[in-house]
């Protein structure tokens, strides 16, 4: 069989499908489902697991960088105290600031 | 106008009146019985529930047409993305619903059967608009001027769409072609 003629024959199928009767229960079951109280949407597990994940990871990634910098925290102060020391600003006196290294 | 809060009898009797042609639009747009019941049952749901909606401009075929075309497409795209979503995959408490390989129309002769799952198969691969346009204009046999209602779009739009959705159905068609292999 020739392929275009192939593919004929299966576009013009569209045109060979009946029509096909519903449910014949279907009035009662639309009448039945009207009678049915109407649900708040709540919302669905998965949601909230995801929501719940997500929330941990942060608290754990803002904790973990908390720690990293309160122990980073005590070289750095020792740090500008040294360039503090090494300029002579421990003085409050702005007079005998002096700016260039001693 | 179509108000049928006070009027079960006027409601079963417009169920009954245009339940068919709805089914069998939703059912060859979604291709699964299940789905096209449910959808059905929600155009019906709607339009009793929400009747302000029609204002008499359409037929109330063409605005049924149009909620049904409306639902199909929100199905049809909460189906494709419950399974790109990563999330709702990991967390999801249902087993994941199997979809039959080839999508068995009950209104095509059993001779038939085989020649109609390519083209069911073909039409999945269609652009969501050219679809609709489609399904409406060779499977259910509307005018132009009917899909251009329904889709709320212009006639030469609805032209057009069906030209290019009948080139894509010929392309996707020879890429499926059995003698080739």
């Amino acid at each position: 069989m020739n392929k275009e003629k192939w593919i004929d024959d299966i576009v013009k199928m569209a045109k060979a499908v009946q029509p096909v009767s519903s449910n014949p229960w279907m009035a009662t079951r639309i009448e039945a489902r009207l009678q049915e109280p109407v649900t708040i949407n709540k919302v669905s597990l998965q949601w909230l697991m995801t929501t719940a994940a997500v929330m941990i990871f942060l608290v754990v990634v803002n904790i973990t960088l908390l720690r990293k910098n309160m122990a980073e925290q005590p070289a750095a102060s020792a740090t500008v105290q040294s360039v503090i020391n090494e300029y002579g600003w421990s003085n409050d006196d702005p007079y005998s600031a002096n700016f260039s290294k001693q | 106008m179509l108000q049928f809060r006070d009027d079960p009898a006027a409601y079963r009797a417009f169920i009954l009146e245009h339940q068919d042609r709805v089914f069998n639009l939703v059912l060859n747009k979604v291709q699964q019985w299940e789905d096209a019941e449910e959808i059905t049952q929600d155009v019906f749901i709607d339009v009793f529930r929400k009747p302000e909606a029609f204002r008499g401009e359409a037929a109330v075929s063409t605005w049924l047409f149009r909620i049904a075309v409306n639902k199909c497409i929100d199905h049809l795209r909460r189906k494709n993305s419950r399974g790109r979503n990563l999330f709702t995959r990991l967390f999801s408490s249902l087993p994941e619903k199997q979809e039959p390989a080839d999508f068995i129309h009950p209104g095509v002769l059993s001779e038939n059967q085989e020649q109609a799952a390519f083209l069911f198969k073909a039409l999945k691969q269609l652009p969501e608009k050219q679809h609709t346009a489609w399904v409406l204009s060779e499977m259910d046999s509307r005018t132009n001027k009917e899909i251009s209602e329904i889709m709320d779009l212009t006639v030469s739009s609805v032209e057009s769409l069906l030209f290019r959705a009948r080139q894509n159905i010929r392309r996707i068609l020879s890429g499926m072609y059995p003698g080739e292999k």
